[in-house]
C-alpha cells in the first residue's frame, strides 16, 4: 500500500494545524520510510510561516530547515545500517 | 523471490553525489535568503496558508457554538448563575477602572501629554505549540495599518508581544516570553526596574538583589506613559548563600487558548 501521499499530506497539514511535535514525528517517519526530501521542504515552510529572530539562535531564521537537514542526513546514514524498513512506502 | 530485508546498497541510502547536491542546494537557499530580505517569500507562504487557517478558525468557532447549543439546560443555568455572580463582583472594579482611566487621560491632557491610542482587534490564526518559535500569527497586516514593532495585547489588556513581521493580510507576533528574549519591566508597587528574560510559553525570570522586597502576586508592568500589565509574580526563590534572588512569573493567560489579540498601532492611525 502506498502511504507516501497521505503521510506527506498529513505532514504538511500538521505544519498548519497540529503542535510542532506532531509535525516532527511525521517528519521522522517520512525521513526513514521515504526519500525524505519533503522533510526539507516542510522545515523551510515552517520557518517561513513562524520564524522570528530570537537570541538563542542569534537571529538565525532557518532553525527548522537546519533541523530538517540534520534529520535528512541522519536518516540516510542510519538506513545503511538498518536491517528492516519498508522497501516502498 | 522478493527480498524483505534490504541491507545495503539498495539505492535508498542515496549516493554521495545526491547528498552533496542536497547540502549545497539547501546552503545556497539559506545563504541567499540570509543576505536578502525574505519578507516577500514569507508573504507568499502566508498567502497560501491563510485560507487553511481561516477555515480552521471558522470551524473552531462553529464547533464552540454548536457545543454550547447542545449542552444541557441545567448546566447552562448553573453556569449562568456563576457568571452572574462574577459579573456582579467585578462590575464595581470595572467602573472604578473606567473612572481612573478617564482621570488619568484628563490629567495627561492638562499636563500636555495626551496619549490617544488606536488599535485593531485580530484573530489568532496560529499559536504556540503549532508554532515552534513561541510566535503567534494574526489575521491583520499592513492593509490594517499593522507594522513591525507594534505592541500586542491580550483580550484582557496584558502585553504579550510585538509584531516582528507584517505582511499584507497577516502578521507574525513574537511573544515577550520567547526563550532568551529580554524585556525591560517594572516590578511591584514600587516599580523596581529589571530585565525579564523569557523562558517560553509565557514564563519569565528576573534576578534581583536579595534585599529587594517583593511578594508573590505583585504585578509586573511595562514602562511607559501608559503602563501595561505584563505578568504576575508567581514564585520567589532565594538562597542565603546567593546575593541574588530569582523571581519567576508568567503571563496571566494560557497562550494555547488565546483566540483574539489587540494590536496597538504605533503610528496612531485612526
Amino acid at each position: 500500500m502506498n502511504l507516501r501521499v497521505p503521510l506527506t499530506t498529513f505532514f504538511f497539514l500538521s505544519l498548519l494545524f497540529f503542535p510542532w511535535w506532531v509535525s516532527a514525528s511525521a517528519a521522522v517517519a517520512l525521513a526513514f520510510m521515504g526519500e525524505g526530501y519533503e522533510v526539507l521542504l516542510g522545515g523551510f515552510l515552517s520557518d517561513l510561516l513562524y520564524a522570528a529572530p530570537v537570541p538563542p539562535f542569534r537571529g538565525f531564521l532557518f532553525v527548522s530547515t537546519a533541523a530538517a537537514l540534520a534529520l535528512f542526513f541522519t536518516a540516510r546514514a542510519a538506513k545503511r545500517f538498518l536491517i528492516h524498513y519498508p522497501r516502498t512506502l | 523471490m522478493m527480498t524483505n530485508f534490504p541491507r545495503r546498497h539498495n539505492g535508498r541510502a542515496g549516493s554521495p553525489f545526491r547528498s552533496t547536491l542536497v547540502v549545497l542546494g539547501t546552503a545556497f537557499v539559506i545563504g541567499t535568503l540570509s543576505f536578502f530580505p525574505q519578507s516577500d517569500l514569507v508573504s507568499v507562504a502566508h498567502r497560501i496558508a491563510y485560507p487553511f487557517w481561516s477555515a480552521q478558525f471558522s470551524v473552531r468557532n462553529g464547533a464552540d457554538t454548536f457545543l454550547a447549543a447542545v449542552r444541557s439546560k441545567q448546566s447552562l443555568a448553573e453556569e449562568n448563575s456563576r457568571l452572574t455572580r462574577v459579573v456582579n463582583a467585578t462590575e464595581s472594579l470595572r467602573l472604578e477602572n473606567v473612572a481612573l482611566r478617564d482621570e488619568n487621560e484628563t490629567l495627561k491632557t492638562i499636563l500636555g501629554r495626551p496619549t490617544p491610542e488606536y488599535s485593531v482587534i485580530a484573530a489568532v490564526l496560529a499559536r504556540p505549540a503549532v508554532s515552534p518559535y513561541d510566535t503567534i500569527v494574526v489575521d491583520v497586516g499592513r492593509s490594517a495599518g499593522v507594522f513591525s514593532g507594534d505592541l500586542v495585547l491580550s483580550e484582557a489588556g496584558v502585553a504579550v508581544g510585538t509584531v516582528t513581521q507584517s505582511n499584507e493580510r497577516t502578521s507574525i507576533v513574537t511573544l515577550f516570553s520567547s526563550p532568551g528574549l529580554e524585556t525591560q519591566v517594572f516590578i511591584g508597587p514600587r516599580a523596581l526596574s529589571a530585565i525579564a528574560t523569557g523562558h517560553g510559553a509565557g514564563n519569565f525570570e528576573v534576578h534581583l538583589p536579595r534585599g529587594v522586597e517583593i511578594e508573590e502576586g505583585d504585578a509586573i508592568t511595562m514602562p511607559g506613559i501608559n503602563p501595561r500589565v505584563f505578568a504576575v509574580a508567581e514564585k520567589i526563590i532565594g538562597d542565603p548563600a546567593d546575593p541574588l534572588q530569582t523571581i519567576l512569573f508568567k503571563n496571566p493567560m494560557n497562550f494555547s487558548e488565546i483566540r483574539f489579540v489587540e494590536i496597538v498601532l504605533s503610528k496612531n492611525r485612526p
